[in-house]
């Protein structure tokens, strides 16, 4: 009967270091290297963009921003411990009319000459999972847009590949490439628009996607244009 | 004469609005369209989109907003609305005349 207990008792406790052991993984990018490295965000890598759609019962808009620049400090053996700031400039955004991009751009929406950047700074990640060279979870931060900064929790799905001699052709340092859909509502960031255009003409939230791509160099973490 | 001039304003006005209508029945005039390039990327095992800005016109409902190129005077709403009342006049006059 002790016998049977000890073994139980071993047992669980196999089980409970399996588990620790799993959860420890769960976090690690295969196959990198560790210690922080800083990524900069840059077009050697990848296109980094932010495209967005409104979706309103009289007209649907797409559009899109460049000027994507930003660094990233990431820990390839523990994606939680990812932080940085992105920025996009407000002036790149397009919506393929020029009438309406100058709009967009004027102090009834984005007001782009006195709030020249969009910004999304990651203080803390959640739900953080791994497999293989790809990480998935939720990056917490505070996005700023319109001079009005509000939490966010963006959800992101970050592929990371060590440096060899095929990345190097792209850039130096291990690449990143990092994908994020998120909705921002226009009414959380004071943005009232013209007159009765939001909600028929323009939806009062935007859908938008960001595709980033980065080269981590080790003591450094960045993305750049 | 006035007959077949109210039949070409309605049958232009007609072309417009169905124009319009194939082409998205957008409510103002375009002149790019964003193109999603999507392209499979080796190095990191997946598809990457890119939004490109391709000239294209696209009619819409109330015309760009502004007059600064000749894209910018095709305004469906107002035009193919002209057309439809000069045609109705064309026809209520040569009906007052007969």
């Amino acid at each position: 009967m002790v016998k049977l207990a000890s073994l139980l008792k071993s047992a669980a406790l196999l089980v409970l270091l399996s588990l620790a052991a799993h959860s420890a993984q769960a976090q690690k990018i295969a196959g990198a290297a560790a210690g922080p490295e800083t990524v900069t965000l840059t077009d050697k890598v990848g296109h980094n963009q932010f495209t967005w759609i409104s979706e309103a019962p009289m007209e649907n808009i797409k559009g899109s921003s460049a000027g994507v620049t930003g660094t990233l400090t990431i820990d390839p053996q523990d994606i939680s411990k990812l932080r940085g700031t992105i920025h996009t400039q407000s002036a790149t955004m397009q919506t393929g009319n020029a009438t309406r991009d100058r709009h967009l751009l004027s102090s009834e929406w984005i007001d782009a000459a006195r709030y020249p950047q969009i910004s999304f700074t990651i203080t803390s990640m959640k739900d953080v999972k791994t497999n293989g060279a790809v990480a998935t979870g939720n990056a917490v931060g505070t996005f700023s847009l319109h001079g009005v900064t509000k939490a966010m929790t963006v959800p992101f799905k970050l592929t990371y590949v060590p440096e060899s001699e095929k990345t190097r052709v792209r850039a130096p340092g291990d690449l990143v490439m990092v994908n994020a859909d998120f909705t921002v509502s226009l009414k959380d960031f004071n943005i009232a628009g013209t007159e009765g255009q939001i909600g028929s003409k323009v939806g009062e939230t935007i859908k938008v996607s960001a595709q980033l791509f980065g080269n981590a160099l080790r003591g450094t973490t960045s993305m750049a244009q | 004469m006035k007959k077949a001039i109210a039949i070409l304003c309605f049958l232009a006005a007609t072309g417009l609005i169905v124009w319009w209508l194939a082409a998205g029945h957008h409510m103002w005039t375009t002149t790019k369209q964003g193109v999603d390039v999507v392209t499979k990327d080796e190095i990191f095992g997946t598809e990457t989109h890119t939004t490109k800005w391709e000239d294209k016109l696209t009619p819409g409902l109330m015309g760009s907003g502004e007059i600064k190129t000749p894209a910018d005077f095709i305004m469906i709403g107002p035009e193919a609305g002209v057309l439809i009342l000069v045609g109705g006049w064309l026809i209520v006059k040569g009906r007052r005349k007969a």
